[in-house]
């Protein structure tokens, strides 16, 4: 996740974000890659981000992966500034199944740390066509999962203003995955200034299964490669 | 002041005499490593099913009835008495224990060896739990009951029904498994009337737990294979807290516990009459 267009201490900055996931994991028969772009309106005491997600190589039918929308107002408790923000993330499982997330979160950037806690409502619909067609034992036939919990820990080893970064996150979400809360993912993001606008990115992510069950092992890794353009 | 430090230490011991009476089974070794990932499990399974085939089972007649109970954890065997004596009533294909056979302790091995070597059940199948794996569990598991990850049909005059067993022990299937599912559902879902998949870890959160899940990509991936294949259900254990849920085609539920002085304990009673498809729970 960019530290640039999250840090409440800037004022009105807009900018825009894209990115290159490559990675494996248990269930992606072999190496996928997918791309994804964000766009951020920023004021001073508000802003709306919103990006897409599109499968390159993946196992799933579809290219349109993801997009989502996030409104986010800024406010000021002390001296702590705060971003609160809704979101709303929309996903295709594949051509028939869908999930969709409401989020509300709190996000605050210090020096060395930025902090995120939320929650999320996760759904799981089939699309409308697919619904047509099913014989349904429950007329909704979706399942929702309540108030899951969302956290973010990100430790920089510079404040954010620095030419280059290292960092360090643990979290159970990213742009547009929500892992249950008992799914934590780590990254480690290196950061480089090229000029005032444009700075450039890349984040190693590893994944475990079974923390929870006392049976950790290890689930999949990818390498996001970004830029970033403040406008 | 005082008061409020005595208080602190004492909440303190609270939480951790809590924490290891809860804990007392299980091998914290496992927050850091597993060491047996479902990989390397999985090859052995499929080995041991290449090596002693014939799980499959005929039934006299149209109709019968399956039991599966999740989370047994012995120690007790009351429970696991009682299921074996209903498996052998007629009309009764047999059980499964979706997982969690074992609390965790080792001796459990022992418990089930002189119950089964006692009880001598007629069908029993099998699959393992995370609890299975402690405290290098899966030797034990893979010496009494062999694979973890098969299949198995139940014809009857007039049809073929096709389960299909999984381990979730880790929190995942693994790449490994999942290409067998994939390819097993592809050649032969066509073949059978009902399709019915057993696995230990629940997939959905129906209510807030600290035990862990297939993370979200994989379930993305499970959720769309049980919808092209039209999976009938999908019954795992795990969360001990029974639920179900409707998702396309497919009734996916989650058992109670199972274990011996769990005041709701139960198992799911699986008919298959006139063609349909039933489920009930009862008491042990």
């Amino acid at each position: 996740m960019a530290l640039l267009g999250l840090n409440p201490a800037l004022k009105a900055q807009n900018s825009l974000e894209g990115y290159l996931d490559i990675g494996k994991n248990q269930v992606s028969e072999g190496l996928y890659s997918q791309i994804s772009n964000i766009g951020c309106f920023e004021k001073t005491k508000w802003g709306i981000k919103t990006g897409y997600q599109l499968g390159l190589v993946q196992p799933q039918d579809v290219i349109f992966n993801s997009w989502y929308v996030n409104p986010y107002g800024k406010i000021k408790i002390g001296n702590i500034l705060l971003d609160i923000s809704g979101e709303y993330l929309w996903t295709a499982i594949s051509q028939d199944l869908r999930e969709t997330n409401w989020v509300v979160s709190a996000r605050t950037t210090l020096n060395h740390w930025q902090l995120s806690f939320g929650t999320s409502f996760r759904t799981y619909r089939l699309s409308r066509k697919a619904a047509d067609d099913v014989y349904q034992f429950d007329p909704e036939n979706t399942i929702t999962e309540k108030w899951n919990m969302m956290y973010h820990v990100t430790y920089a080893l510079n404040p954010c203003k620095k030419r280059w970064n290292l960092s360090g996150t643990f979290t159970n979400y990213d742009r547009f995955i929500i892992q249950q809360e008992n799914n934590p993912m780590l990254n480690l993001r290196s950061d480089y200034k090229i000029s005032a606008h444009l700075s450039l990115y890349s984040e190693l992510w590893y994944k475990q299964a079974g923390l929870m069950v006392i049976r950790v092992t290890y689930y999949g890794m990818f390498l996001r490669l970004g830029v970033s353009w403040k406008i | 002041m005082e008061n409020l430090k005595e208080n602190r230490v004492g909440f303190f011991l609270i939480i951790i005499l809590t924490c290891n009476s809860c804990m007392k089974d299980a091998d914290l070794t496992g927050f850091l490593y597993s060491a047996d990932p479902v990989n390397e499990r999985v090859s052995l399974s499929l080995e041991w099913d290449r090596l002693n085939p014939g799980k499959d089972l005929a039934i006299e007649g149209t109709d019968y009835s399956l039991l599966i109970a999740g989370d047994a954890e012995i120690g007790g065997t009351n429970n696991l008495d009682t299921l074996i004596l209903r498996a052998k009533k007629p009309g009764v294909a047999g059980y499964v224990i979706v997982g969690d056979i074992t609390s965790g302790d080792p001796k459990s091995y022992d418990i089930i060896e002189h119950e089964l070597a006692t009880k001598n059940p007629d069908h029993a199948f099998y699959i393992l739990g995370n609890h299975d794996l402690f405290f290098n569990g899966w030797d034990n598991y893979f010496s009494y009951f062999g694979s973890s990850t098969y299949a198995f049909t139940v014809k009857t005059n007039d049809a073929s029904d096709l389960y299909i067993c999984l381990d979730s022990g880790n929190g995942t299937i693994g790449s490994r498994q999942l290409e067998w599912l994939s390819d097993l559902l592809a050649k032969e879902r066509k073949n059978h009337r009902f399709c019915i998949i057993f696995s230990h870890v629940n997939l959905f959160r129906e209510h807030h737990t600290f035990s862990a899940n297939p993370l979200v990509d994989e379930l993305h991936v499970l959720l769309d294979l049980f919808y092209r294949y039209s999976i009938d259900m999908v019954i795992t254990g795990h969360d001990h807290h029974r639920s179900e849920e409707f998702f396309g085609k497919t009734h996916y539920i989650t058992l109670d516990a199972f274990f011996d002085g769990f005041k709701e304990a139960s198992y799911l009673r699986l008919e298959i009459q006139n063609g349909k498809l039933i489920s009930c729970f009862e008491k042990p």
